[in-house]
């Protein structure tokens, strides 16, 4: 499973290098996570709860969405709704990375759909999945990922305080799309992607759950579409 | 007992939204969903983004200090592929221009 190149070190393994390279997202998303254990703890749930909540969900933004609903009363029910359709992505993102991992053990397939998050996910894509090992990188930003959530929504629980907003800790995962974000955007039919979604999304921004990043998404990817299959044609193809 | 069961759901519907296609995927998908699948990160991530600089924080608008620090970041981004050093700007910039 580990095709490794001969004689290289341990540490050069995709794993670890997919590893190394998550490490300066730990301070986007350490903060951030930090945040949800906090929301936790606000909404009132054990500390046990929290901890198998992180555990088991694995999803920052779902968490977050989830109990900040129900500590404002709403229906458990509409709370796991709104959940599942900020989370809709994630289908997408399955879809996607689907192909990358067709030819692996369904056991490690398991692992990898767990693990499935925006930054593992988008770096293992923009990484080139031609590259060696694929899934190992994945599952080595992955390990960071993890590591990174769950001390940080513990420590958030224990804190427990809500983080001062002055300090826009916020801000630290839109820096982290935009940091994974920019480097996509080599063509023309990326570009056409990104604007598009990105004012669509602006547009609908008032629609509930979160609707607007999915739907904006689509959007898109339609118009992206458009545009390669019209600028290649205009080449004669590629 | 009611978190407890807003732990289950969410966990599991959460697992089975990522686990759909990667576990029941049998046949090939058309190529023009392939090709459109392959621009996911670019949509997903500007969509989260967009909003985030415009819409959001007390002055929002096409100028606040959000979108500011946000361009500024990701011209960082572009020149050095450096994703410590363009949270660094965007987040200390962010800072001093809500500081006045």
């Amino acid at each position: 499973m580990i095709t490794r190149a001969q004689g290289s070190p341990k540490f050069s393994s995709p794993f670890w290098q997919g590893l190394r390279d998550f490490l300066p997202f730990v301070v986007a998303l350490f903060p951030f996570s930090v945040i949800v254990g906090a929301a936790m703890n606000a909404a009132s749930f054990t500390q046990v709860q929290a901890v198998v909540f992180s555990l088991l969900a694995f999803t920052g933004t779902g968490q977050i969405v989830a109990v900040q609903m129900v500590g404002d009363g709403a229906l458990p029910v509409l709370a796991v709704l709104s959940t599942m359709i900020v989370n809709s992505r994630l289908a997408l993102y399955s879809a996607s990375f689907e192909p990358v991992i067709r030819a692996s053990p369904t056991r490690l397939k398991w692992l990898c759909a767990y693990l499935l998050t925006d930054q593992p996910y988008t770096m293992t894509m923009s990484r080139g999945v031609h590259r060696p090992a694929p899934v190992m990188y994945y599952l080595g930003t992955g390990t960071g990922l993890w590591f990174t959530y769950q001390g940080g929504t513990i420590l958030g629980y224990l804190v427990g305080v809500r983080l001062p907003a002055a300090w826009n800790l916020d801000f630290a995962v839109p820096l982290s799309f935009i940091s994974l974000l920019v480097p996509l955007l080599r063509h023309r039919t990326q570009v056409a992607t990104a604007l598009t979604s990105g004012i669509a999304a602006v547009l609908l921004a008032s629609l509930p759950f979160h609707l607007n990043i999915v739907l904006a998404a689509c959007f898109g990817m339609l118009v992206g579409w458009n545009v390669e299959r019209f600028s290649t044609r205009g080449e004669g193809g590629e | 007992m009611t978190n407890w069961w807003i732990i289950l759901a969410v966990s599991v519907t959460t697992f089975l939204t990522r686990a759909g296609f990667i576990l029941l995927s049998r046949r090939p998908l058309p190529e023009a969903i392939k090709f459109a699948l392959t621009l996911v990160p670019v949509a997903v991530l500007s969509a989260f983004v967009t909003p985030d600089l415009l819409l959001k924080g007390e002055q929002a608008g096409m100028l606040n200090p959000r979108s500011i620090a946000g361009l500024v970041a990701a011209g960082v981004a572009w020149r050095t592929r450096n994703v410590l050093l363009t949270l660094v700007v965007g987040m200390g910039l962010l800072a001093l221009l809500t500081a006045f």
